[in-house]
């Protein structure tokens, strides 16, 4: 299923560290570590993210959704 | 498909023949389009055996269908709405053959699947009776091939040596979520799920600065001061009560994980090397697990464990996870049957995931057969701050799943919580300090750091307590645990020493 994400990018400090979406709903997303846009590992950044949910993948991190990024775009405080 | 509509033609042919019998030239076609569609049957039974449970059924149908018709015979009208009846319910029996044979005109499900392992797609259990050449035309249409899934070294003690891992070619690949629903509608099939790709993500260390008072501990690893559980399970009073013990029998303890470098000065000691493969860890995760789990204690380098010396514990790796961190259901799975069948009596994974029924059967039968063989199977709950019965392994009975806290005893942020659990205990899951790859070490946080701080004191309850089952040595954990603030949230924090008390 594909979902567009209103978040803010986040580092979680969880099985050493990985780069997460918290969404504006307060969902969780998470994107295989090989294809999370280096232009996003920084914290508080807002984004929109438009991605096909990978509902029922494991992980060792435990945490979130993990998604699969098709496209994102920066969401300026004038967007809001 | 032919088949299925090959069977309804011969048996409709002969019904429509009963009903009109009554020596017209119309009756005398209908008799010999009976005939010849029975031989047409019964050649395609010759050349494409399709399974004796199915055969039986449908001679059964023929049989018995067609005597019942007879009776209605008088009634043209009360025969025909019999022999209706009759193939309209065969044809919901094996309605998958028939309507399965168009199945992108079905696909109305535009959801991407998940990451499916390449080489096997699926994972499906036959029912009793039923063999693998039932589905052959399914295999045919879509190109499949399948294998055994798990391989079982004590068959009577589960049922997973009934499970196949079919495979799904990349040119039909669009085909997966047909193929599951067909799979799940089919007669012969008891089980069937997708057989997922597992992700890791990569792990990287953060220091701490805390130390900790360790004088009394009277081991010399030289920085067990950074490790703050230390202190908080009064390991100086575990060791002295160790000291004055022997073990009955040396628990192998199975890091089910991303591997571990087995040669890290901390690990070697206590590491029973399997293969290059399992010993080997590119994503560290693994590798601090085996440290929390059964680093070598008193060697003058690194940290410690509960095993006091190499008396108590071995540890051996079965890594699930490949160089990229994916894996999957059935590799999962079957590193927990490897583990077993390689000795290993206690088994760490701190791995997890969303629950379903298919993954719960799983799990549950794999969980099973460990405890069958003797093997106490530990889990970390999970990092989502949510009931962790919604997550597997932890949600599966039979495991004792393990809760993350921090310095303070309080439950960690991320930590799921275990209160509709049977089997649910706490440990250290924050600013954990332990081994990495290459003779480092490095603080993580997660539920995954706390459960195999539990699996090494159970693989220590088992050195002294072979005989105890899981719900046996769950009962001493939290009996001898310390309350926390969260304890419904969070099960007892496990207390070591107490333990020893208790077992001795």
């Amino acid at each position: 299923m594909q979902k567009t994400i209103l978040a803010t990018v986040q580092f979680i400090d969880i099985s050493g560290g990985f780069w997460g979406f918290i969404g504006d709903d307060g969902e969780k997303w998470r994107a295989f570590p090989d294809d999370f846009p280096q232009e996003l590992k920084q914290d508080g950044l807002r984004v929109e993210i438009c991605a096909n949910l990978l509902e029922d993948v494991v992980s060792f991190v435990m945490w979130g959704t993990e998604i699969d990024i098709i496209s994102w775009s920066y969401v300026q405080p004038s967007d809001l | 498909m032919l088949q299925t509509l090959i069977f309804l033609f011969a048996f409709i042919s002969l019904g429509a023949w009963l009903i009109v019998a009554d020596g017209s030239r119309w009756a005398r076609q209908l008799g010999l389009l009976a005939i010849f569609s029975l031989l047409a049957y019964l050649a395609l039974r010759f050349f494409a055996p399709f399974g004796l449970m199915r055969l039986v059924a449908e001679v059964a149908i023929y049989i018995f269908g067609s005597l019942f018709v007879n009776t209605f015979s008088r009634s043209q009208t009360a025969a025909s709405f019999v022999l209706t009846a009759i193939s309209a319910a065969y044809l919901a029996i094996f309605q998958p053959f028939i309507f399965n044979s168009n199945p992108a005109a079905q696909n109305d499900d535009h959801t991407k699947i998940v990451d499916l392992d390449e080489s096997a797609e699926f994972l499906i259990r036959l029912k009793t009776g039923y063999s693998i050449e039932d589905l052959s035309p399914i295999f045919n249409q879509y190109e499949l091939s399948a294998a055994v899934a798990f391989v079982v070294e004590d068959k009577k003690s589960t049922d997973l040596d009934d499970f196949y891992s079919i495979n799904l070619p990349q040119s039909k690949s669009r085909a997966a979520s047909e193929l599951l629903r067909i799979f799940k509608n089919h007669i012969a099939i008891a089980e069937v799920e997708y057989n997922e790709v597992l992700a890791l993500s990569p792990v990287q260390g953060r220091k701490a600065e805390e130390k900790i008072a360790v004088d009394n501990l009277q081991i010399n690893d030289v920085q067990i001061d950074k490790v703050w559980a230390f202190a908080k399970m009064d390991m100086a009073k575990f060791y002295t009560q160790l000291r004055t013990m022997r073990p009955k029998r040396k628990t192998r303890l199975a890091i089910i994980d991303t591997g571990v470098d087995a040669m890290h000065e901390d690990l070697m000691a206590n590491f029973i090397r399997t293969s290059s493969e399992n010993d080997t860890d590119p994503h560290s995760h693994g590798t601090h697990c085996a440290g929390i789990a059964a680093a070598v204690t008193n060697n003058g380098v690194g940290i410690a464990s509960f095993a006091l010396n190499s008396d108590w514990v071995e540890v051996i790796s079965v890594k699930v996870f490949d160089a990229r961190g994916r894996s999957s259901q059935q590799k999962i799975i079957n590193g927990m049957i490897e583990a077993v069948d390689r000795g290993a009596t206690v088994l760490s994974m701190s791995l997890g995931g969303p629950t379903s029924d298919e993954a719960q059967i799983l799990y549950k039968q794999a969980v099973a057969y460990a405890n069958k063989k003797g093997a106490i199977v530990v889990v970390a709950a999970g990092n989502e701050n949510m009931d962790a019965s919604q997550r597997v392994p932890a949600g599966v009975d039979g495991v004792i799943a393990v809760t993350a806290l921090d310095s303070s005893l309080q439950k960690a942020n991320f930590s799921n919580e275990i209160s509709k659990l049977k089997m649910g205990i706490a440990a250290a899951g924050v600013d954990v300090y332990s081994t990495t790859p290459n003779n480092s070490y490095a603080h993580f946080n997660g539920t995954s750091m706390a459960t195999p701080y539990v699996a090494g004191l159970v693989a220590i309850i088992k050195a002294i307590r072979p005989e105890l089952n899981t719900q046996q040595v769950y009962q001493i954990l939290q009996k001898t645990g310390q309350k926390t603030n969260q304890s419904q949230q969070t099960g007892h924090f496990i207390q070591p020493a107490a333990v020893l008390q208790a077992i001795k």
